[in-house]
């Protein structure tokens, strides 16, 4: 008997494990692409939002002259990042990653028996080459001459390369638009997922193309877009940005979020404190002080500007952007003025404490003001869900007029594309010249100061200033000027407030770029120097290479000054 | 948070088993089959509540929700862990007058399966039904992985010894494990041991102050393979995007390789030459262990850094191979004089690493890996104290032109052309700052018993070893809102203190702006890590048994302890040095009794 328990014992031991194993919850790269559902998924990875994390959160409006942020600055305004700079490297990474991916769906779409349909060949392929022409794009932007490669890289081939030349990419990129343009659709069916179009790929490639001043590039790409007439601003503009506006015609590339669906973010720092924010950070007063006055003349020459009422008479993108003091704000009354400690909560119809202005809070807005740009009463739940906008139209039209202006073609389809930009904000149309301060000059130099401030009041908080501050090389200009705001509490109200000089006793002066200058402000005692920007010439024009390249291989030189 | 965030539940139910059954065809014969199961089942519930806050002065303003805790959430996940260990023996023994062999084949299998399952529900609308099915149903996600692993060992061993003098020993392991290629999935891991009891001899058996005295010496391989499952393929992970069809968000599977595979990836093999001695004096009172060893690790498994444009996270693969020289000893005198009994032992230790030929670097901020330095050495800028004057900065390489007097100096190592160039830059000018693992590891103990009194006392610290001063210590702004670390305080460079106190002091200037330069990795904030701890102090007393018996009680202690009285170290007062992060050391002091019926 006890034989035969023994023997059953090494029978059932006999049974040996498998050692084959292979994942069970995701897929293995041995059998990858070998149907077209494959194609479709490793596709729909692009649209994920790793690659677009420079577009998220105001990501690189912190570093821009739109931002104040209490006594802090990030390191880029000032300038002590270096090659260990977190941006400069998860940046990188993340580009790198989409285009790596990219990449694999190229080459394995190019092998002769591949399993996808001719007729979704091209346009598969037309979508991956899209995501890596504005990837490589935006890299070579950044950080100047990058490693490129457009095949599979085994790890002693990745060692082995160096960077290539940025205007040899920026032509390898081109022709990936181009094929992009040629084979996307216009359109998507109701019924299909909104994937990359046609405009995109015009849109996108006129971006690029504004980053190296590539001009004709620029404009035909531009109009290219705009001739597709497929495209329209959104009738208000304030109402775009909101996270109720889903899929307008003015959007030409986003990632929408969604919080059923688990995307969302927390917009909490920029909420006021009265109704639940932090106020960690906020417009600044440059961008206050850029917006015109609806004469179309900047504050320091308009007759219409108040520095007692700074928003009155003022270009209605200021309002939409931000929030005009003595307005209801997310039910409640936003007013920093150190004498109003109540103000009125308008649900409640109650005078609640005012936790928005520093003689009752010390962490409210340092400088006064708050974003309204995008908020609505959903942030009151701090979970929102904002599209991700990576391209809409106005931006396509100011960047046409940009073209002409520097090109000097200048003509009346110029001006056409910023009045149409700014009649919108009026919501008038770009035809009725009497009901909004349209544009009528055509010399080249005044409608380059016109478009600098346009492009920066229409797209402020969109993550384009810092781009628009690095290709005019105006960085050097408004990222070493310091970051004003309101005095403390009690030199505030001595000199301001019982001066009956609220909010700011004169308008700041603005040069013909549209930057704002304090410094008269300032040297008078009336505003305060929060913090030093301190951005270097020499080298921030462009980003460092991540330092963990340049050690492992010698092939990767680091750019100069870092 | 405490009254109305909600709750953290966790349970666990594991069953473990274990069947044998042995089967002596002789006596000398013995066959064992054994199968050893192991469930395992885990339920993690994370029930978080909305909290709102309401205004100090009008309670009934509402303010907003307490950061995390601004919606109802409920979190479940149920993870199952499962498996066999399989073995079967055979194992022969014999004695022949004074030869005793001993040989063992034996065969293991092992076999491993996890899978977890995940929904999390939010925006509750009611916070007092922690269950699923009342979270809306458009807030309902939920998530799933599973996992498996396996190996396969043949392995055998035969002793021998003669008299119980000559010792002799050897193995030999054959493992095959799932994680690698069919092609390399298979190693094999001899060793040999041998020993030899010199006291046993005759001619020792005149030296009566030695009992025992054994020399012993062993050669072997060992092999690893606790790496990730599947590294010699890569996975396509799987994701969501989101997109618009109409006017809808929608989400769409995605799909993407997110691993470099490395096909050859095989097992890392650890060679150990150890040579010890065993000796007891004094009738046993006296006993001395000490080992001398040396290990070579070859084909190290490392996440060695490959150019992050490849597109991939960094694979683990057979590196290269690490040095290792050690040794330890530990001493102990016991001894009972009439009605004192008591022990003292110490014990040392000390290895040290030296990586050899890599094929690469690991490096992860602070600490690398590279071929000539050691394990996990420290890695960062040379400093040269704090800068004094606007024109030592100006004559200085600095890493940044915000640079100003008060930040570290640091020193200028190289540059893209191999030389100093004027620039500090993370590229160039970060060198090897010494080792970060403890040296000369120490311990020490007394145990003292006298009638019903027993006393112990125990002692341990590490010799030498380069601590990091977190900077959650040295940062004067951690947040903008807390306060300032209090060592910082009086002891910092600032535009207010005289330049002889300026050069005095051990902190740079306040400041945000410089807080990447002067909180880089740098040996400004290396100090001597070297402690002396006392751990443990344990006084006690035992009632006799002849005062017991009258009230029926068998045993009663009363005793007090203290835990971590105190330490000597070079770490800011009430740091605790084991502790590379940020927490307290505590010290716990306690008074007992135990009583048994």
């Amino acid at each position: 008997m006890k034989k035969f328990i023994f023997l059953f014992g090494i029978i059932s031991i006999i049974s040996c494990s498998e050692l084959d194993l292979n994942p069970l919850s995701s897929g293995s790269s041995e059998n990858w692409y070998s149907n077209q559902i494959e194609f479709n998924l490793a596709l729909n990875d692009l649209y994920r939002d790793y690659p677009w994390a420079i577009e998220v959160s105001y990501r690189t409006e912190r570093y821009s002259d739109n931002w104040n942020q209490r006594l802090s600055l990030y390191s880029y305004p000032g300038g002590t990042i270096s090659s260990d700079w977190s941006d400069a490297g998860s940046n990188w990474v993340n580009f790198y990653k989409g285009i790596s991916r990219a990449n694999s769906i190229v080459y394995n779409l190019q092998e002769e028996n591949n399993v996808v349909a001719e007729e979704f060949r091209n346009r598969y392929e037309a979508e991956a080459r899209f995501m890596r022409a504005t990837f490589y794009g935006t890299l070579i932007f950044l950080y100047g001459d990058v490693p490129y490669f457009t095949e599979y890289l085994d790890i002693d081939q990745a060692f082995n390369i160096g960077r290539t030349d940025k205007d040899e990419i920026l032509n390898n990129i081109y022709e990936d638009f181009d094929f992009a343009a040629e084979h996307l659709p216009e359109k998507y069916g109701s019924g299909e997922l909104k994937r990359a179009t046609k405009g995109a790929a015009y849109a996108m490639k006129a971006r690029i193309a504004l980053y190296f001043s590539d001009w004709e590039v620029v404009k035909n790409a531009a109009e290219d877009c705009i001739n597709l007439g497929v495209y329209s601003l959104h009738p208000d503009f304030g109402e775009y940005f909101l996270s109720s506006t889903k899929n307008s015609d003015e959007t030409i590339f986003a990632i929408p979020r969604s919080q059923q669906l688990n995307s969302f973010w927390s917009p909490k720092s920029w909420m006021p404190r009265t109704v639940g924010g932090t106020s960690t950070a906020q417009p600044s007063w440059e961008l206050f002080y850029s917006f015109l006055c609806t004469d179309g003349l900047p504050v320091d020459e308009s007759p219409l500007f108040d520095p007692k009422e700074p928003f009155k008479n003022r270009d209605p993108r200021l309002a939409e952007t931000i929030v005009p003091f003595g307005s209801v704000h997310l039910g409640v009354v936003y007013d920093p003025h150190p004498n109003s400690k109540t103000v009125l909560n308008v649900s409640t119809g109650k005078m609640v404490r005012n936790r928005d202005t520093r003689s009752v809070d010390i962490y409210a807005s340092y400088n006064g003001l708050t974003l309204n740009k995008g908020v609505s009463d959903v942030w009151l739940t701090q979970k929102v869900d904002n599209d991700i906008i990576l391209m809409r139209y106005a931006d396509v039209l100011l960047m046409k007029a940009e073209a002409d202006i520097e090109l000097n073609e200048i003509d009346e389809s110029t001006l056409k594309a910023i009045n149409q930009v700014r009649a919108r904000a009026y919501g008038v149309n770009e035809s009725e010249v009497s009901e909004y301060p349209s544009v009528q000059v055509s010399s080249q130099s005044e409608l380059r100061t016109i478009l600098r401030t346009e492009r920066r009041v229409e797209l402020a908080w969109e993550n384009r200033r810092l781009a628009d501050l690095i290709r005019w090389r105006l960085a050097e200009v408004a990222l070493r000027r310091p970051v004003y705001g309101l005095l403390d509490s009690s030199d505030l109200l001595e000199k301001i407030v019982d001066e009956g000089l609220w909010f700011l006793p004169e308008a700041p002066e603005v040069d013909e770029n549209g930057l704002v200058d304090f410094s008269s402000l300032y040297n008078k005692g009336l505003i305060s120097k929060h913090v030093e920007r301190n951005f270097n010439p020499e080298r921030q024009y462009l980003w460092p290479i991540p330092f963990k390249e340049t050690q492992i291989n010698p092939n990767i030189k680091q750019n100069p000054g870092y | 948070m405490l009254n109305y965030g909600g709750n953290d539940d966790y349970w666990v139910n594991n069953i473990n088993g274990r069947f044998g059954l042995t089967f002596k065809p002789t006596k000398n014969l013995s066959l064992t089959a054994r199968v050893a199961p192991n469930l395992k089942s885990v339920k993690y519930k994370t029930f978080r509540k909305q909290i709102e806050y309401y205004s100090a002065d009008d309670p009934t303003q509402f303010e907003g929700f307490i950061s995390g805790f601004n919606a109802t959430n409920l979190s479940e996940r149920r993870v199952d862990n499962y498996n066999l260990t399989k073995q079967f023996l055979v194992d022969y023994k014999n004695s022949f007058k004074e030869h005793n062999v001993n040989a063992m084949i034996g065969y293991e299998d092992f076999y491993a399966f996890n899978e977890s399952v995940g929904a999390i529900g939010r925006n509750f609308e009611l916070n007092s039904y922690p269950y699923l099915d009342l979270a809306p149903v458009d807030f309902i996600t939920a998530t799933g992985y599973a996992n498996e692993n396996s190996y396969r060992s043949f392995f055998g061993r035969a002793t021998y010894d003669y008299k119980s003098k000559y010792f002799i020993q050897g193995n030999l392991r054959l493992d095959g494990s799932s994680r690698f290629h069919e092609d390399y999935r298979w190693g094999s891991f001899p060793s040999v041991s041998a020993g030899w009891a010199i006291s046993e001899e005759s001619f020792m058996q005149n030296l009566s102050s030695i009992s025992f005295l054994k020399i012993r010496g062993s050669w072997g391989n060992m092999g690893n393979e606790r790496i990730g499952n599947y590294p010699y393929q890569s996975n396509i992970n799987f994701s969501n995007g989101l997109f618009y069809q109409g006017n809808e968000v929608v989400s769409a599977t995605t799909a993407a390789q997110v691993d470099y595979a490395i096909h050859d990836i095989s097992w890392e093999t650890t060679e150990t030459f150890d040579i010890g001695l065993d000796l007891q004096l004094f009738k046993n009172k006296f006993t001395l262990n000490a080992d001398y060893y040396k290990k070579n690790t070859k084909g190290m498994l490392l996440d060695l850094e490959i150019p992050d444009y490849i597109g991939f996270s960094n694979p683990t693969q057979n590196a290269g191979e690490m040095y290792t020289n050690g040794w330890d000893f530990n001493i102990s005198w016991k001894e009972t004089v009439n009605d004192l009994s008591y022990t003292i032992s110490l014990n040392l230790s000390d290895s040290k690493t030296k990586m050899g030929n890599l094929s690469g670097i690991v490096f992860d901020g602070a600490n690398i890996i590279r071929e000539g330095s050691e394990f996990n050495e420290w890695y960062g800028y040379k400093s040269n104290g704090i800068f004094q004057t606007q024109e030592e900065v100006d004559n200085s390489a600095v890493l940044n032109s915000s640079v100003q007097p008060g930040d570290i100096k640091y020193q200028d190592i190289s540059g893209p052309d191999g030389e100093p160039d004027g620039i500090i830059s993370p590229d160039y000018d970060r060198v090897l700052l010494g080792g970060s693992l403890p040296r000369y590891l120490y311990g020490g103990s007394i145990d003292l018993n006298y009638k019903g009194f027993d006393f112990s006392l125990a002692v341990q610290g590490v010799g030498m070893q380069n601590s990091y001063l977190n900077s959650n210590l040295t940062k004067p702004f951690v947040t903008q809102w807390g306060n300032v670390s209090k060592i910082i305080d009086g002891n910092y460079w600032s535009h207010y203190n005289t330049p002889e106190q300026n050069l005095k002091v051990r902190y740079p200037r306040l400041s945000y702006t410089s807080e990447s330069a002067n909180y880089s990795t740098s040996d400004f904030w290396l100090i001597n890590g070297a402690y002396f701890r006392l751990k443990n102090i344990v006084l006690g007393y035992t009632f006799p048994e002849t005062t017991l018996s009258q009230v029926k009680l068998k045993n009663i202690r009363v005793y007090g302890s203290v835990n971590d009285l105190f330490t000597i170290s070079h770490f800011p007062k009430g740091w605790d040095p084991e502790s590379a992060y940020n927490s307290l050391i505590n010290t716990t002091i306690n008074l007992g009794i135990s009583v048994k019926f």
